[in-house]
């Protein structure tokens, strides 16, 4: 059984079944950029980017150069119970691209990790036991992580096991002020866009409003910066836009450059001390891999990339241009409801189809039924055209729009130019 | 052994009922050659799987709409065995489209695949065959082609079109002693039918007299008996085999 045959049998059989049903079992042998490549040659241009893990692409050459010789040089890669100079350096330069009052950094491996160290830090810190999310938020699937997760199918069925922590509606100051008021809660974790709750950005006047609501109940305020992190939204971390600073900042994808895992949590000053600062207490959240050398370097690396002069000022230009271009070519289209962008994070939300021959139980998954097929339908249709876009997992009815940073005009203008068609095919057959 | 010393070729025999149906005509005494398309790993697999049994085995990678390839191929294996004697158009494929997303592209492949590819490799192969007055043709159809059942309609009408296509080329090449026949197998636990909804499934199994989806190896050994000298006598015959639906 060759390695694609193996992961439908042995990983997950129902992805790899509807992929194999749907023609989309792609044999995918090479990655550059922003292009995936198939045994057969067949190129695709990826608009889902490792749901924000390709900020620099695929490959990049930079990271591929500085692991290879990082590697050569057989530095230890862990530094077990000793001192950790990639981490230490990675740190420092993490808390220098803040601009503020950064003080330690926590290493992990992943983004949902990530969370549980600053949920934990936030409840050490505080000695307050709950941590007040957003309706539609998405902040991983680990248990920790899963209790700030918007109600829904990726929570609903762990509810009984799950910290019965508070939820409040996105972007709603008047409902996160009753969550605080009663002074019971150590953290608001939110997401400066929800990417999965269909690219909500918070606006600066209700980040403003949250850390002034934290404030004043004794609250941190946490950003889960994993997927609007290094980049992605045109500077380095999505906070900078609101210019409100959060207490504790996570981050993960593309921290690593896309080839290594890595994820990170920064914490204000005094708060690592207040949660962990004794000797006995200071290794009761570790993890063993987290901040390895090799992946410290890639990171070290993507924050050269990224923080070079003009990178951050091409990425705010580059989705300027392209969402310029996706708004006038789906202008007046029947089913759009709204293009929602930042940098090069943007979403199209559109209506759903009323047909009944576009409903799920006529597509053959019957399950499925009473969910939006729209943003499937589109996705079905680009991928027609080569053009590989994913819709978001809790609103299935818009598409996420998540090229590399580094993403080339004409895969931008063959993207408008798929999108514009679909949504018309769309709109003609709804 | 039923097949003891022909020569068979079947394309799309790197996976699924391909590799199975190599591998029992291999065990059969069946010299075996079979085309893939894009697959190599699992046709290292079958060819590894034919040899483990002790039989004769080649693969191509030729695709049954690439008509220089494909004869080629035929000429290869001629030059090498003295001919074929047995072709099983098992190739095909499908995708899970209902009318409102299929389009004319999506027509056209399957039908180029399924139908237009069982054509052509037949008539690349049917040369040697009717030089030496002797060949047997095994189309693999399907219950989807005979029954209504719900399954994608471009599907649906490339195997029905194989099963014409068997009986007028079983007509036409008659007079040569050339046999053409179809099988049409119903669900098969490692196939398409392993991806059904429950309710589709649990549908089907209601109507089926054995309760059962059917298996590979259950396909290949009955196609082994209907290549087979044994079953001189049939042509232009698409025989179900589908537990009694």
């Amino acid at each position: 059984m060759d390695g694609y045959h193996a992961y439908t049998r042995h990983v997950n059989p129902v992805l790899g079944k509807f992929l194999e049903l749907t023609g989309r079992d792609l044999r995918l042998v090479h990655a550059q950029g922003g292009v995936l490549e198939d045994a057969e040659g067949r190129r695709f241009d990826d608009w889902i980017s490792g749901f924000g893990s390709f900020n620099l692409g695929h490959n990049p050459e930079v990271i591929k150069e500085t692991l290879r010789e990082h590697l050569s040089g057989n530095a230890p890669n862990l530094f077990v119970e000793n001192l950790n100079p990639y981490a230490g350096t990675l740190a420092e330069r993490l808390i220098d691209a803040c601009g503020a009052t950064f003080e330690t950094v926590f290493f992990s491996n992943s983004g949902s990790e990530a969370v549980e160290a600053a949920l934990k830090t936030a409840i050490l810190a505080t000695g307050k036991k709950r941590v007040a999310h957003a309706e539609g938020a998405y902040h991983g699937t680990t248990l920790g992580a899963l209790a700030c997760m918007g109600r829904g199918l990726y929570r609903d069925d762990f509810n009984g096991v799950l910290a019965d922590f508070p939820e409040v509606p996105f972007a709603d100051a008047k409902a996160l002020e009753n969550a605080l008021s009663k002074e019971d809660v150590a953290a608001f974790i939110v997401e400066p866009v929800q990417i999965e709750a269909g690219i909500r950005i918070a606006g600066d006047e209700y980040l403003q409003d949250a850390r002034k609501l934290c404030d004043r109940f004794g609250a941190l305020l946490i950003f889960d910066e994993v997927h609007t992190g290094m980049g992605r939204t045109g500077t380095l971390f999505g906070w900078q836009h609101s210019g409100v600073v959060p207490d504790i900042f996570t981050l993960a994808k593309s921290l690593g450059g896309g080839m290594v895992p890595i994820g990170a949590v920064l914490m204000a000053e005094g708060l690592w001390r207040r949660a962990y600062g004794n000797y006995l207490r200071c290794e009761i959240h570790n993890s063993t891999f987290g901040g390895n050398a090799l992946a410290c370097r890639a990171a070290l690396k993507t924050l050269d990339v990224i923080g070079a002069s003009g990178f951050l000022a091409s990425v705010r230009e580059r989705g300027e241009a392209l969402f310029l271009r996706l708004t006038q070519a789906l202008e007046g289209s029947r089913l759009l409801e709204r293009v929602a962008w930042r940098g090069l994070l943007g979403g199209i939300k559109l209506k759903d189809v009323n047909h009944p021959w576009l409903q799920w139980e006529n597509v053959g998954l019957e399950e499925l039924r009473g969910r939006p097929i729209s943003g499937v339908l589109v996705m079905e249709r680009l991928a027609r055209r080569n053009i590989l876009v994913q819709v978001c997992a809790h609103d299935w009815s818009v598409i996420r729009v998540e090229p590399p940073l580094t993403v080339d005009p004409d895969a931008c203008a063959r993207f408008v130019d798929a999108m514009g068609e679909a949504v018309r095919w769309l709109g003609e057959n709804a | 052994m039923t097949l003891k010393d022909k020569r068979v070729l079947i394309t799309g025999g790197a996976r699924g009922l391909g590799r199975t149906l190599s591998r029992v005509f291999s065990t059969e005494g069946a010299l075996v050659a079979f085309s893939y398309i894009r697959d190599e790993e699992s046709a290292r697999e079958t060819v590894e799987a034919v040899r483990a049994s002790g039989g004769e085995v080649k693969a191509f990678k030729v695709s049954v709409l690439d008509v220089p390839g494909t004869e080629k191929m035929v000429k290869e294996i001629e030059d090498a065995w003295g001919g074929i004697d047995i072709l099983v158009n098992n190739a095909g494929i499908s995708q899970n489209l209902p009318i409102a997303l299929m389009e004319e592209e999506d027509w056209d492949k399957v039908m180029d695949i399924n139908v237009k590819g069982t054509f052509l490799t037949s008539k690349a192969v049917l040369r040697g065959m009717i030089r030496r007055k002797f060949g047997v043709i095994l189309n693999i159809g399907s219950l989807a082609g005979q029954r209504m059942i719900e399954a994608p309609v471009h599907y649906c009408a490339s195997k029905a079109a194989i099963k014409g296509l068997t009986e007028a080329m079983a007509k036409e090449v008659a007079r040569y002693q050339i046999r053409v026949n179809c099988l049409a197998p119903g669900l098969l636990e490692d196939g398409v039918g392993r991806n059904l909804p429950d309710h589709r499934l649990a549908d089907y199994l209601k109507h089926c007299a054995l309760g059962r989806i059917g298996c590979f190896e259950e396909v290949a050994h009955f196609a082994s008996f209907i290549v087979s000298d044994a079953n001189s006598y049939m042509t232009g015959e698409t025989v179900l085999m589908d537990g009694g639906l």
